[in-house]
């Protein structure tokens, strides 16, 4: 196991490296670069207090130094300053990033909890009228835009049966509350967001559960458990569901970037204060170095879940944890 | 042997009703400026959010234009958006794909970092963040989207490659000294057909998914330019008192993207060697 | 003991239904042991899965038949009774030794569990050491282990081992020895007969080499294409083959100085 880790641990390298290379390649591509984008709205600003401005950002050495600059930039966690209001960019992150992994992690909690139950059962019953209807169930899932079902959610729990709030994290109370209260309250206000952003990938997790459980149920060990008169709970919810489940954790790992991505249209929508909101009012303004931030920040942490799903099934296939 | 896949294909009902869908889809795009009852973007402020009617079967918007020409244009958009941005994703992706699965060694090792990274950047917000510096207009929205989905398609394509090399035909046919060129096209790009095909299909549902979204967020097709998405965007605004600016475009979207799905799923049973 | 009457089953493949069984009717007495040989697709791994009715819904059918045990018609008891008889009265050992074990549970597990799902057996762990004692292996390497650390033949063992935990009556081999190495072959054959002996088990042995049967059984059924084709003692079926089939099996076990035709 420890050679397996050493391995990843070894490929995540290069990959760190070349996130850093592509955000810098695609720092390079905005258009006149970040000179401009600040500039261009200030009528005061000549040529010569560009160039100034240039020298003291280090634009006009090679590129080599360059990047090694901005590498330097990125191990330090110092991306500048935000255009829109000078707070360091590092800063801002870091006041959204609890309720963004909240989110996504709560997220995380509803798909696993619906998706591995859906794909279950339908392996067992397969080919009945239960299954079929999951299949219509995955195929919607799979076809329909997340924020169309966010804003008919909103409109149902929201606006006509006014359950559920459809902004924000928390409601201003104008008298102290106790804890409690707050607790309970962000918690209504976190149901819809959670529920949108975990339909995300639910549909394509309980098909990739449901295929993984009827590969399983044809292995050989399968019969053999049920020769031993163990109970059907003890076959399949203890026998092919151990085995079934190592594989979707690889398969989780590969939906990670469209939790994180997804995060930014749900957060946007919902008005909630998280990572993916601050992104989206990132471009919107233009937040160049923001911007280069998230897009640097997000990568790494895809990274990171990927290499803490490859040591969860490390240490889940004892095939791999005793080689 | 092309028969045997079309009398599979025939038997999958979905498949069928997926596959009727697309056509009908393509045509209705290709006739749409000719076929739409109103003029799209004829504004008649006298008529602003009025519910679905006999003059107006899908309602107007905040401008008074009629929805359902505008949904109808915006076929033409989304798909023109799906296909293009599939074509441009589909050749870099078979492209480098084959390079690297064929040659191997340390282009292979390359092109697998390449696409590590590429995956780990979240894709949407890489969009939008492009699309607002360079501009958002449909040919960005196109290029962007292909430029951008290509890395799950190369993974594919060098996996396929890695097996149909190793198999033992094209060992024997190497050993004959055969061609590169040969090699690569006659005996190898078939077996990789398949799965590019099925992929492709998929990715179009994907692309006017991401297209729809881009335009929700007012990142993808401008408007006047009716786009499924920027007529949900409009929804949002008037959500509760003009329903049929939410739910039409999105019924659009969803029987679209499925009918790809549905084709696409159909494919990949007619054509995995598996079955 | 157990006696099988005119069982029939079908297959489901490729839409098609099959008959896998045909009008297939033995006796196997107490101690005794039986040998079932014939060919692929005949029929014989079926009639075993027939006995414990571990034909999955969706694989086939038992059309008809009667499967009587120590006075049951196995084939009429309701599932719970048919779990119980699992393992505790008749016990199977499966073919693929590397395929047959779960690899993600340790052997303690999977062998505990036939202890706690028998409420009739102590689950007393001296049981499992003793179990593993009689096949020859050395328990607290192996009740630790996972199956893909144990060779081919320390699998099977195990797999005897579990089939001996609940002290059945009757045990079902299905070719327990086809997916090893010769030299393993013949240990594990030793191990598993010799058994049979000393608790006085019976056995049903299937196989697809008459060879193997003839030495270690005392009766021989012939099976071709779903039906018992010849019957009897081994020694006599060896020497005096009454069908023209069995003489082909025969006839097609390798042995040195024959001339190949």
């Amino acid at each position: 196991m420890i050679t397996y880790l050493l391995r990843r641990t070894m490929q995540m390298i290069p990959t760190l490296f070349g996130i850093s290379l592509i955000s810098f390649f695609l720092m390079q591509l905005a258009p006149g670069g970040p000179i401009d984008q600040m500039a261009d709205l200030n009528p005061h600003v000549t040529p010569e207090v560009k160039a100034r401005i240039r020298h003291d950002l280090g634009l006009d050495k090679p590129i080599g130094v360059q990047y090694v600059h901005w590498l330097g930039q990125l191990i330090r966690l110092d991306f500048g300053e935000s255009f829109s209001d000078h707070r360091p960019v590092i800063k801002k992150i870091l006041e959204r990033l609890p309720a963004t992994l909240l989110l996504n992690i709560l997220a995380i909690g509803v798909m696993i909890l619906f998706a591995i139950p859906i794909g279950f059962f339908s392996s067992i019953h397969a080919g009945s009228l239960f299954d079929k209807a999951m299949s219509v169930f995955v195929f919607i899932g799979f076809s329909m835009p997340g924020y169309a079902l966010a804003l008919g959610l909103m409109i149902l729990f929201g606006l006509r049966l006014g359950w559920l709030p459809v902004s924000g994290l928390s409601t201003i109370y104008f008298v102290p509350v106790p804890w409690y209260v707050h607790v309970a309250d962000m918690a209504r206000h976190l149901i819809l967001p959670t529920l949108v952003l975990g339909l995300t990938d639910l549909a394509g997790l309980s098909r990739y559960m449901r295929n993984s459980m009827l590969e399983v149920i044809h292995q050989d060990y399968i019969r053999a458990a049920e020769a031993k008169g163990l109970s059907w709970w003890r076959v399949y919810g203890v026998h092919a569901l151990r085995n079934a489940l190592i594989p979707l954790i690889t398969i989780f790992g590969l939906m990670l970037p469209d939790l994180i991505g997804g995060g930014v249209i749900i957060e946007t929508i919902f008005a909630y204060p998280g990572m993916g909101r601050l992104g989206y009012e990132a471009i919107m303004t233009r937040d160049y170095n923001l911007i280069m931030a998230i897009t640097v920040i997000s990568a790494g942490l895809t990274v990171l879940g990927n290499f803490l799903a490859d040591v969860l099934y490390a240490y889940a296939d004892p095939r791999i944890r005793y080689r | 042997m092309i028969k045997i896949y079309f009398q599979r294909f025939r038997q999958n009902h979905l498949a069928m009703a997926g596959l009727l869908i697309v056509g009908f889809l393509t045509v209705l795009a290709l006739v749409s400026p000719w076929v739409s009852p109103k003029d799209p973007s004829l504004q008649d402020l006298t008529a602003r959010l009025q519910g679905p009617s006999p003059s107006h079967w899908m309602g107007t918007d905040d401008l008074g234009r009629d929805v359902f020409s505008r949904l109808l244009l915006g076929t033409r958009i989304s798909l023109s958006v799906g296909f293009v941005a599939v074509g441009i994703s589909m050749s870099v992706g078979t492209f480098l794909g084959l390079w690297a699965g064929f040659f191997g060694g340390k282009w292979d090792t390359l092109l697998m970092r390449l696409v590590d990274v590429m995956l780990s950047i979240p894709t949407l917000f890489l969009i939008l963040a492009v699309l607002a510096f360079l501009g958002p207009n449909i040919y960005n929205v196109m290029a962007i989207i292909g430029l951008t989905s290509w890395p799950g398609l190369a993974r594919l394509v060098r996996g396929e490659c890695l097996s149909v090399r190793e198999r033992e035909y094209v060992q024997a046919a190497k050993m004959a000294g055969v061609s590169t060129a040969r090699l690569l096209f006659i005996h190898i790009l078939p077996n990789v057909v398949a799965p590019i095909l099925v992929s492709a299909t998929l990715g179009v549902g994907g692309a006017i998914l991401t297209e729809s979204a881009l335009s929700f967020l007012g990142l993808g097709v401008q408007p006047p330019t009716p786009s499924w998405g920027n007529i949900l965007s409009i929804g949002r605004d008037y959500l509760h008192i003009a329903w049929w600016l939410s739910l039409f475009p999105t019924l659009a979207i969803l029987v679209t993207v499925l009918a790809f799905n549905l084709l696409g799923e159909g494919l990949r049973d007619v054509l995995d060697p598996r079955t | 003991m157990l006696s099988i009457e005119k069982l029939n089953v079908e297959y489901y493949r490729g839409g098609k239904t099959i008959s896998a069984v045909r009008d297939f009717s033995l006796a196997i007495n107490a101690g005794e042991s039986v040998g079932l040989v014939g060919e692929s697709g005949s029929g014989k791994s079926t009639v075993a899965l027939s006995i414990l009715r571990l034909i999955r819904p969706q694989e086939g059918h038992i059309v008809s038949g009667k499967i009587q045990f120590q006075g049951q018609d196995l084939l009429s008891l309701p599932p719970e009774n048919m779990r119980d008889i699992r393992c505790r009265k008749i016990a199977m050992i499966f073919q693929d030794p590397f395929t047959s074990l779960n690899p993600v549970m340790r052997i303690r597990e999977q062998m505990d569990e036939v202890l706690k799902a028998h409420p009739s057996l102590s689950a007393s762990p001296s049981r499992l050491v003793e179990a593993l004692e009689q096949v020859q292996l050395e328990s607290t390497r192996v009740l630790n282990s996972y199956p893909h650390q144990l060779s081919g033949g320390q699998r099977q063992r195990v797999m005897i081992a579990i089939a001996l935990l609940g002290q059945p009556s009757l045990i079902l081999a299905d070719e327990p020895t086809t997916a090893l190495d010769v030299l393993v072959q013949k240990e594990i054959l030793g191990v598993l007969f010799s058994l049979q002996k000393k608790l006085g088990l019976a056995m049903l042995f299937i196989t697809h080499n008459l060879g193997l049967v003839t030495t270690y059984t005392h009766r021989i059924a012939v099976m071709k294409e779903g039906r018992l084709v010849e019957e009897g003692p081994s020694q006599a079926v060896f020497r005096q083959p009454s069908e023209a089939y069995t003489r082909q099996l025969l006839e097609a076990i390798p042995r040195l100085g024959r001339s190949t035709g």
